[in-house]
């Protein structure tokens, strides 16, 4: 179903119900993705999602064709997961960790050439997304694995498509020195 | 977004970046995941504060079940003693039914979805719903189907209970019938209302 025929059904009371299941049937796994990849553990990734879902039903009925469908849902799921990811960091210090100190990853020496060891950054992709800043961490998110395009980043975020690709720059730059020490070691 | 994931790559391949030829996977999740928190989304969206999804019924088919159990409804209030009376004759529903054909009460029975209200009928199918036939209820889309699963489960145990000599002690015993309606009547009412075919014959669907 597009999001075309998914607005047309929510925007009727009497079909608004089916929309409204449409529309998690199609983008619950989108979402979900979308904010794991901000907020690694499942539980808190899942919390988010359900927070996320609620805010979208409680908004549909006024929803306006100013935004795409898609991008509404992923500034709202965005912002759900920035407000966790603030939340996180007020409850708690979060320690600095150097790259590959931490006993918990799974880091291993690559003695040739790192880069073609692919399983490995595979492997530490995850805890280099988390060393980001979170602007960083949502630009490369959306990008890297939503794919989605920077017009549309620019319309969830409210950021220059300058900016934005500025940031994926630097994520880029910054996850790959973080893999490469990693690596090293 | 083909087009977007080449831009990606071509961007990442421009930086110099083993991004690019990474093969992109997911961590990985609970099986059964995605099935299962949709359905708590919509649990706790649209189905907040219901026990029983009731649509509205859109088709004749599905309108005659709706009847149906109208007439379910009415006739246990009826017999369990409630007084439910027509609004504007006084006159106990039972009479009603009994002067009418099957077309006279098919008409009445539509005048009469206004007075049941979608929360009567709700409250009754959910207090009552192990007297209703599971599988045309889910058919009918008026139950969900976790709860038509539940239902079948029951439906499966009343099923024995039923070969059994001991059916109604065994109901009891089993709370299969609430203990307080079972003190409001007696045996001899409740053999009567179990080994009731189907309510609904008039209304063959």
């Amino acid at each position: 179903m597009t999001d075309k025929e998914i607005i047309a059904l929510c925007r009727n009371e009497q079909t608004l119900e089916q929309g409204f299941t449409c529309l998690v049937s199609v983008y619950t796994k989108k979402i979900y993705w979308h904010i794991r990849r901000m907020i690694p553990d499942h539980d808190d990734a899942n919390d988010v999602v359900q927070n996320c879902f609620i805010k979208v039903w409680k908004g549909i009925s006024n929803f306006r064709e100013d935004s795409k469908l898609y991008t509404w849902l992923y500034r709202i799921a965005t912002n759900e997961a920035i407000t966790f990811m603030n939340d996180r960091h007020r409850k708690q210090v979060v320690p600095m960790t150097t790259p590959g100190t931490d006993d918990n990853d799974h880091t291993q020496r690559i003695s040739d050439e790192p880069w073609l060891d692919m399983e490995a950054v595979q492997k530490n992709l995850q805890a280099a997304i988390d060393t980001l800043p979170d602007k960083q961490k949502q630009v490369f998110v959306m990008r890297y694995f939503d794919e989605l395009k920077y017009e549309d980043m620019e319309e969830i975020l409210g950021t220059s498509q300058g900016a934005l690709k500025a940031s994926f720059h630097h994520a880029v730059k910054k996850i790959e020195h973080y893999l490469k020490q990693t690596l090293n070691q | 977004m083909k087009d977007t994931r080449q831009d990606i790559i071509d961007e990442l391949n421009e930086m110099d970046s083993v991004l690019g030829r990474l093969e992109k996977q997911e961590p990985p999740v609970p099986e059964g995941y995605f099935e299962q928190t949709e359905q708590e989304i919509l649990r706790k969206t649209i189905f907040a504060g219901k026990d029983v999804m009731l649509k509205r019924p859109h088709n004749t088919r599905v309108r005659r079940l709706v009847y149906a159990t109208s007439i379910a409804a009415v006739f246990a209030l009826v017999f369990f003693g409630m007084k439910f009376f027509n609004k504007e004759n006084e006159q106990p529903v039972e009479l009603i039914f009994a002067a009418m054909n099957n077309e006279e009460l098919d008409i009445y029975l539509n005048n009469q979805m206004a007075v049941l209200t979608a929360d009567d009928l709700q409250q009754y199918i959910t207090s009552n719903i192990h007297d209703i036939e599971t599988d045309l209820l889910a058919e009918a889309e008026l139950i969900d189907e976790k709860t038509a699963d539940a239902q079948i489960m029951h439906d499966v145990n009343l099923k024995i209970l039923t070969d059994d000599e001991n059916m109604i002690e065994h109901a009891a015993d089993e709370q299969l019938i609430d203990e307080d309606l079972m003190k409001q009547i007696n045996e001899k009412d409740i053999e009567e209302l179990l080994n009731e075919e189907s309510l609904f014959d008039d209304f063959a669907l």
